[in-house]
């Protein structure tokens, strides 16, 4: 495998009318790796996807494939297969029809074509509905007919909008398990676009977390989740996401907690030593808390609000100093009175400049 | 915009669209523009501007009188058209009435089928009666033809109402009458309107229907217009009674757009 | 004593009206076309005869009415289809406030009736109107191009008088298309002409018949315009029509005009619903 990546994505940027939907995009993708765009509706991750099919022409920037470069390239040029959060199946074709369009317009003989359709309708378990008219197959079944029409044409790189935003909750999470057996079996270079966090975790090789037009941070799944880069990433990913709470640094370095001193763990200190007079977030995640006694060693005084039962475990809302955190406790911890204390987790902390949402050094 | 094309093909596109919109206004703003031509016979460029025509327009006893028979004639089909549109829409609409799409397609008829070809019946029957260029032979011609707007508008109107509303008046004490005097036609007044403006639209306009039937006495201004268009070509006066007409309309429409954007937007 | 069905008491009045006053008289101009009216007289002749159709049949001067009447409304659906189909997959791509404007204007002439854009044709059209005018000051011709008491007025009068109403079912259905559909194909490979013959084609077909029949069957009977615009010198079928029941006073001929017409409509209709059969049948084909 060679060094220079199977597509290379380089200052890219896309205005609406003067607001900038993109702004210097830059990301390499690996042959055969999975990345998944991550990040809330509007964040232009959509955007993104419609450059690299070339349905949307990038205002600044380039994006090559293959060391080649595409930019000016009309999509259908560019072999890239695309699979729609809406399927985009042709309603007056049969499934077959449908696998068949992307062949017949590369002028593949009928009996070849054929051969390619159904192997691509096996490859997505869909042997049997080929003279089926979209109409009469379910979300399901359409979704891998959409799938099916994209890889049929051997493509050099495969899009996926929202793969699982169409289907119920039930399906999702067998079709997530599907989609990254695809991916294993075809080893086609994908790039995936959702807003669910726990999509891109659990589908993607590396994951892009973008945010208001840039990409805040692009890494593994393990990356993004436990060395954030931003405050954004942090509060975005994970389930439930990581809380912040506002530190203020005084000028001789000491540390408050709204109105009141607050002596910190070890390490603490001297994380937020180079940030006098500023305030800082720390990023907690629920999962890493732990409740006990109010007066417990570096216990976080704190009152119960709110508990949320999950069967296996429990959310419990907890305020600390005018602030709410979110904990995760086992769900048969007895969780006794109104005041606790939550325990924070060894080692260094997540730690964020409150203005710019930076990430301190730790 | 896609990847590797240029932005001509959009602008191509844009002016060929502009274009067409303007191609299809030209007549009215002409139609506007012309009245304000001094010469009796129109010639583009005018050699002078005036009022007269409009002056002319206002004098002419002949032209009013027939304006003031298309908006009585309009006025009274109108109404009818509204009742009698409304009351069939009424049951259409919550759908208590078997064979529901027949019916609806035979109301609908008189939008589907040849106007000319019934009025060249019509002419027929209405002088077999006797009725022919009377004020009733004209309101019931222009009623029926009204009739499938009204009938289409209200059906949209009643279709919109939560059915819970009319079950809550009762609930409260309403007799069936007083609920729906009460409830459901306030829901349905800006439906009203709009049908009783579309019929009186349609029945003023009117001139295919109206020109088959119409006698010496009630003479609507289309088929004083038409016959005069036939016989004697285009009468100055009759460009500036036709700007005002169009000047009303588009009024009309305008005001009714303002209403409506406000109505939804308190009652939304 | 049964109280009748309060919905039944409500369609009443409307039923009748349409059925009675609207529908019935189709009927009678079935019969009326089989009387006769001998020349010079009014008076009805009520007995059977083939007089009227012969009569129409027999005359050259019907046949090659007929076929410029069929000639001019099949030019103006073409002429319509042309160029509505453009104009309604560019509206149906602008957002929701630009699209109400450019509906409302095209809108303008439909609700101003058949007479008064017409009247202001002429004056576009005249040899002293605004478009020989126009060409005149632009040096493209010296003598004026006459356009009013020939086919050419009329055909341009008609488009522009039907033309919205090819456009607004065209749109109907070519929003209900998802752009999606579009893209999917240019990313199969799929250039701008293959993707419109394709995918937009077939699949706007059903609004592209619904919107051929509204204006062929709006050409096909309207008289106001080619009377006006031909300045009686153009003979349709329409216009022949008025002319022996509003002038001549020849009903019962009059009346077989009027079921021929209808006749026509009639085989339009049933053109267009075979058409539309033909589509399925070959969407359903593998």
């Amino acid at each position: 495998m060679s060094d220079t990546p199977h597509l290379a994505i380089e200052g890219v940027a896309k205005r609406y009318r003067g607001t900038p939907a993109l702004a210097d995009i830059a990301l390499a993708i690996r042959r055969g790796e999975f990345l998944a765009l991550l990040g809330p509706s509007g964040c232009g991750k959509s955007t993104l996807l419609r450059i690299l099919a070339g349905l949307l022409a990038a205002d600044e920037g380039r994006v090559t494939l293959d060391g080649a470069d595409v930019t000016a390239m009309p999509p259908w040029r560019r072999d890239i297969g695309l699979v729609f959060q809406n399927y985009a199946l042709f309603p007056h074709m049969t499934v077959r029809g449908n696998v068949r369009f992307g062949l017949e317009m590369r002028k593949i003989d009928r009996a070849t074509a054929d051969r390619m359709v159904d192997e691509a309708l096996d490859t997505v378990r869909l042997g049997g509905l080929a003279e089926r008219r979209p109409a009469e197959l379910s979300g399901g079944q359409q979704q891998r007919v959409a799938i099916a029409r994209a890889i049929a044409i051997k493509p050099r790189l495969l899009l996926l909008d929202e793969p699982l935003s169409n289907l119920d909750a039930v399906l999702r999470t067998s079709v997530r398990v599907e989609l990254r057996e695809l991916h294993e079996r075809t080893g086609l270079t994908t790039i995936m676009v959702t807003h669910d966090q726990a999509e891109a975790l659990t589908l993607a090789d590396r994951v892009a977390v973008m945010s208001a037009g840039r990409v805040l941070q692009h890494g593994t799944p393990r990356d993004v989740y436990e060395t954030p880069a931003t405050a954004f990433v942090a509060t975005f990913v994970g389930s439930p996401p990581a809380s912040l709470l506002r530190i203020t640094v005084a000028a001789d370095g000491g540390l408050r907690l709204g109105e009141q001193p607050w002596t910190a763990p070890a390490g603490f200190v001297a994380a937020c030593g180079g940030a006098k007079r500023r305030q800082v977030d720390l990023a907690l995640r629920p999962e890493r808390l732990r409740l006990g006694a109010p007066d417990a060693p570096g216990a976080l005084p704190a009152e119960i609000r709110a508990v949320e039962y999950l069967g296996s475990d429990r959310i419990v809302h907890v305020e600390a100093a005018g602030q709410r955190l979110l904990v995760r406790v086992d769900g048969a911890v007895d969780l006794g009175g109104g005041s606790v204390g939550v325990l924070l987790p060894e080692g260094p902390p997540l730690l964020f400049d409150a203005e710019t949402g930076a990430r301190l050094p730790a | 915009m896609i990847a590797g094309q240029s932005r001509g093909r959009g602008l191509l596109w844009d002016a060929f669209t502009v274009l067409v919109i303007l191609a299809v206004l030209s007549p009215i703003a002409v139609l506007i523009f012309s009245a304000f031509n001094d010469g009796r016979a129109f010639r583009f460029p005018p050699q002078a501007y005036s009022l007269r025509w409009f002056e002319a327009a206002f004098a002419s006893a002949e032209y009013r009188s027939s304006l003031a028979s298309s908006t009585l004639i309009g006025m009274i089909a109108a109404a009818l058209s509204v009742v009698i549109g409304t009351m069939a829409a009424l049951p259409l609409a919550r759908g208590a009435v078997r064979r529901r799409r027949a019916i609806e397609l035979l109301l609908l008829a008189p939008l589907t089928l040849p106007l000319i070809v019934w009025s060249i019946a019509l002419l027929q029957i209405y002088a077999f009666l006797g009725i022919n260029g009377s004020l009733g032979g004209l309101v019931l011609a222009h009623a029926t033809i009204t009739l499938p707007y009204t009938v289409r508008i209200m059906i949209a109107a009643f279709a919109g109402i939560d059915p819970h509303l009319d079950a809550a008046a009762r609930s409260l004490g309403a007799p069936p009458f007083t609920a729906f005097r009460r409830v459901t036609l306030p829901i349905v007044l800006p439906g009203l309107l709009t049908s009783a403006a579309f019929s009186f639209l349609v029945s003023f306009n009117d001139v295919i229907v109206s020109t088959f039937i119409a006698g010496s006495r009630w003479i609507t201004f289309p088929v004083r217009l038409y016959s005069q268009l036939r016989s004697q070509g285009v009468d100055p006066i009759t460009l500036a009674i036709g700007a005002m007409i169009v000047g009303a309309i588009l009024l009309a429409v305008l005001v009714g757009e303002l209403i409506s954007k406000r109505w939804k937007r308190t009652r939304a | 004593m049964k109280r009748p069905d309060p919905a039944v008491l409500l369609l009443t009045p409307a039923l009748l009206l349409t059925g009675v006053v609207f529908l019935a008289p189709f009927g009678l101009l079935v019969a009326t076309g089989f009387w006769s009216q001998p020349k010079g007289s009014l008076i009805v002749e009520r007995s059977f005869t083939l007089d009227n159709y012969v009569r129409i049949a027999a005359d050259l001067y019907y046949w090659r009415g007929l076929g410029r009447t069929l000639g001019l409304s099949a030019a103006t659906t073409i002429l319509c289809l042309l160029i509505g189909f453009p104009v309604a997959q560019w509206l149906v791509r602008r957002a929701r406030r630009t699209r109400a404007l450019v509906t409302a204007l095209i809108l303008v002439p439909l609700v101003c009736g058949a007479l008064l854009p017409t009247l202001g044709l002429v004056n576009i059209l005249g040899t002293l109107g605004v478009l020989n005018g126009t060409l005149k000051a632009l040096g493209l011709i010296d003598r004026s191009i006459p356009f009013l008491g020939n086919d050419s007025g009329i055909l341009i009068g008609l488009v522009q008088s039907f033309l919205p109403l090819m456009i607004l079912p065209l749109a109907t259905v070519l929003d209900r298309l998802p752009v999606s559909l579009e893209e999917a194909a240019m990313s199969l490979g799929a250039t701008r002409p293959k993707v419109w013959r394709r995918v937009i084609l077939p699949l706007a077909a059903p609004g592209m018949l619904a919107g051929a029949l509204l204006v062929f069957c709006a050409a096909l009977t309207s008289f106001v315009t080619p009377q006006i615009l031909g300045q009686g010198k153009v003979a349709t079928f329409a216009t022949i029509a008025y002319q022996q029941a509003a002038l001549v006073l020849d009903w019962p001929f009059a009346s077989a005009l009027a079921v021929v017409m209808l006749a026509l409509i009639g085989a339009a209709g049933l053109l267009v619903a075979l058409g539309r059969r033909a589509l399925l049948a070959a969407e359903r084909a593998p």
